[in-house]
C-alpha cells in the first residue's frame, strides 16, 4: 500500500445492498480490477467481515464498528473514520484508514497490516497475535494489553498502562508514553530493529527518521541482539 | 445432586424394557423459528469433553458410533483427519472470547459455539472489546459474517448466570445458548429453569445445550426434563476411557496394536452406553406418551411434576 494508488476503475454501491450481497458483487469483480465502494457510514457494523478476495477496495466514508473482522488477502483503504474493533482478528492482507479509529483498533490480528492515520481511542493492538500495526497520531489507554505477537508502531506516543499483560511481540513508540506497565521494559532502538520499522513507516506513506523511537517488549522476552 | 434425585419421574407398573432403538435415521430440529438456523441433531446427547488421547484406541469407534446417531462431537477438525468421512460426526466447535478467531475451525464446524469463558484466566465475562448490548449485536453479526450464514452459531454461558443476561441473549441473534454446569447444583437448576421458562414466556424457544460431568443417567433426562435440549455424556463415557486397554502403549491415538477381542468388547461398552441412554429415553417418553425426538424436550419437562414444583416451570402438557 502506498500514497500512489491506482484509480478505481469499478464502483459498487453498498447502501442498497445486504452484507452477503456485497461480498457477492464484489467477489463477481476481476481479481486485478480496483474497487470503490460507496454508500455506506458510521452506523454500518461489520462491514466485509469475513471478507476473502484478493482485491484492491477503497471505502470512500467512515465505517462502524468491527469492520474486516478475520478478513484475508484484500488490500484495503478507508477514507474516512473507523469504529471500534476495526481490523478483529485480521488474517492476511492490508488495512489503512486514514482518519481515526475507535478503540481495539486490530485487536487479536493474526498476520497482515493495519496503518492508521489518525488517532486510535483506547486498548489498540489488545490481543495482538502477530500482524503488523501502526498508529502515527496519538493513541489512548490500555494499549497493546495482552499483545503476545506482532509489531506495534505509535508514532506520538499514547496513554497509561502500555503493555498491560504483554508476552510476546514488540512496540515502538516516537512521543510520550502515560505510563508502562511493570511487565514491559524499555530499550534502546537496536541497528537490526531499524529496517524493520522503516519498512512499516515506508509502507504507511510516512516519511520520518526512526532514530526518536523507543523500543518496548515484554521482560519476559530476549533482546534482538545488535 | 441432592436436587436433581429429588425429581422424581411418573411412576409406571413394572414392564419389559423396550428393545433397544434403532439409530435415528432422521435427524430432528431444534430451533430454527424467526429466520434462524435449526440444530440438526440424532439426539439430546453429545459428547464435548472427551479428547482424542483420552478415548485413545477407541476415538474412532466413540465417532462412528455417534456419526451413526447424528449426535454431537466437540473436538478439534484434525482430529477426524484419518476417520473414514462415514465414520465422522457432526462437529462443534468452540471458541473462546478474549483470542482471535480460528478461522479454519469456524468454517468447517457443523455448529460453532463462542464461549463466554476466557481460554487463559479461565475466567467468565462478555468479550473484552464490547462494551454494551448493542454492540454485542454488533460483535455477534460480525462473528456471524466470519462463519458464514449457513452454520449454527450460539453463545456459552455458565450457572448463575443473571436475569438481565439472560434477556439480552433471549434477543440475540444467536441459534442456540449453552450452558454450563459450573458451580453449585441448585444454581445450575436455577439458571437452566428460568432460561427455558424466560424463552418460553417470550415464545423464543432457542435450544439449551448443557456442558456436565454429571456420571448419572437418570440426571442426564432429569436434566432434559428440565428444559435442555441436549445433553453432554462425557461423565458416562468417562469410566470406558480408564480400563487399562485404552492406554496409549497398548494401541494409543488411533492404534490398532489392540487386540480384536479386547476392541470388540470396548467397542460394544460404547455401543452399549448409547443404547441404555437411548433405553432409559424411549422409556420415559413411553411413559410420557411422546411418539418421535421432535418434541423430546417439551414432552420430557411434562414428566416431571416434582421438578415443576420446584423450579416453577411451566408445565407445556397443561
Amino acid at each position: 500500500m502506498s500514497e500512489t494508488e491506482k484509480n478505481p476503475e469499478v464502483e459498487v454501491n453498498a447502501s442498497t445492498l445486504t452484507h452477503d450481497q456485497l461480498l457477492e458483487q464484489l467477489s463477481a469483480v476481476a481479481s486485478d480490477t480496483p474497487i470503490r465502494v460507496t454508500g455506506l457510514d458510521a452506523n454500518n457494523s461489520g462491514v466485509l467481515s469475513g471478507l476473502d478476495l484478493s482485491a484492491d477496495l477503497q471505502i470512500d466514508s467512515a465505517i462502524g464498528s468491527y469492520a474486516f473482522m478475520a478478513a484475508r488477502q484484500s488490500a484495503i483503504v478507508v477514507a474516512g473514520n473507523a469504529g471500534d474493533g476495526c481490523g478483529h482478528s485480521l488474517q492476511s492482507g492490508s488495512i489503512l484508514v486514514r482518519g481515526d479509529a475507535k478503540n481495539f483498533l486490530a485487536a487479536y490480528a493474526v498476520s497482515g497490516y493495519i496503518a492508521v492515520h489518525g488517532r486510535a481511542g483506547d486498548y489498540a493492538a489488545y490481543g495482538l497475535a502477530g500482524a503488523d500495526v501502526l498508529i502515527r497520531s496519538r493513541c489512548g489507554n490500555g494499549v497493546a494489553t495482552r499483545m503476545s505477537g506482532g509489531t506495534l508502531v505509535l508514532g506520538n506516543g499514547c496513554g497509561e498502562n502500555l503493555g498491560e499483560g504483554m508476552t510476546g511481540g514488540i512496540i515502538y513508540v516516537r512521543g510520550e508514553v502515560g505510563s508502562v506497565a511493570p511487565n514491559v521494559q524499555a530499550s534502546r532502538l537496536k541497528e537490526a530493529e531499524t529496517i524493520r520499522l522503516s519498512l512499516m513507516l515506508v509502507r504507511a506513506g510516512i516519511k520520518t527518521t526512526y532514530e526518536k523511537f523507543q523500543v518496548y517488549r515484554a521482560r519476559s522476552e530476549k533482546a534482538i541482539p545488535s | 445432586m441432592s436436587l436433581l434425585d429429588e425429581i422424581v419421574f411418573s411412576s409406571s407398573p413394572m414392564a419389559p424394557l423396550p428393545p433397544v432403538p434403532k439409530p435415528a435415521k432422521t435427524s430432528f430440529s431444534l430451533g430454527g423459528k424467526e429466520n434462524l438456523r435449526p440444530l440438526q441433531i440424532g439426539g439430546p446427547w453429545m459428547v464435548c469433553n472427551t479428547s482424542p488421547s483420552q478415548a485413545a484406541a477407541k476415538w474412532s469407534d466413540l465417532c462412528t458410533r455417534l456419526s451413526d446417531r447424528g449426535l454431537l462431537l466437540e473436538c478439534p477438525v484434525n482430529a477426524l483427519e484419518k476417520l473414514p468421512v462415514a465414520s465422522i460426526p457432526r462437529r462443534l466447535f468452540r471458541q473462546s472470547v478474549g483470542t482471535s478467531l480460528i478461522l479454519e475451525e469456524l468454517q468447517s464446524a457443523d455448529i460453532v459455539e463462542v464461549t463466554c469463558q476466557h481460554k487463559e484466566s479461565g475466567s467468565w465475562g462478555w468479550p473484552p472489546e464490547v462494551d454494551s448490548t448493542a454492540s454485542m449485536q454488533d460483535w455477534l453479526a460480525s462473528v456471524r459474517h466470519v462463519i458464514g450464514k449457513n452454520t449454527p452459531f450460539g453463545i456459552g454461558v455458565k450457572s448463575g448466570i443473571d436475569q438481565a443476561s439472560i434477556e439480552a441473549i433471549c434477543n440475540w441473534p444467536i441459534d442456540f445458548v449453552s450452558l454450563r454446569d459450573d458451580g453449585p447444583i441448585e444454581l445450575f437448576v436455577d439458571s437452566i429453569t428460568r432460561m427455558r421458562i424466560h424463552f418460553h414466556e417470550r415464545s423464543k424457544d432457542k435450544p439449551i445445550l448443557v456442558r456436565t460431568s454429571n456420571k448419572r443417567a437418570d440426571h442426564l433426562l432429569k436434566i432434559l426434563s428440565l428444559g435442555a435440549s441436549a445433553v453432554t455424556i462425557d461423565g458416562l463415557l468417562a469410566d470406558l476411557w480408564q480400563s487399562p486397554s485404552s492406554s496409549p502403549s497398548q494401541g494409543g491415538f488411533f492404534g490398532s496394536q489392540i487386540s480384536s477381542s479386547t476392541q470388540a468388547k470396548k467397542t460394544c461398552q460404547v455401543q452399549e452406553t448409547l443404547d441404555s441412554l437411548s433405553v432409559k429415553l424411549q422409556e420415559a417418553m413411553r411413559n410420557s406418551g411422546c411418539e418421535t425426538l421432535k418434541d423430546l424436550t417439551s414432552s420430557l419437562r411434562a414428566l416431571t411434576p416434582t421438578a415443576a414444583r420446584l423450579t416453577q416451570i411451566p408445565l407445556l402438557s397443561q
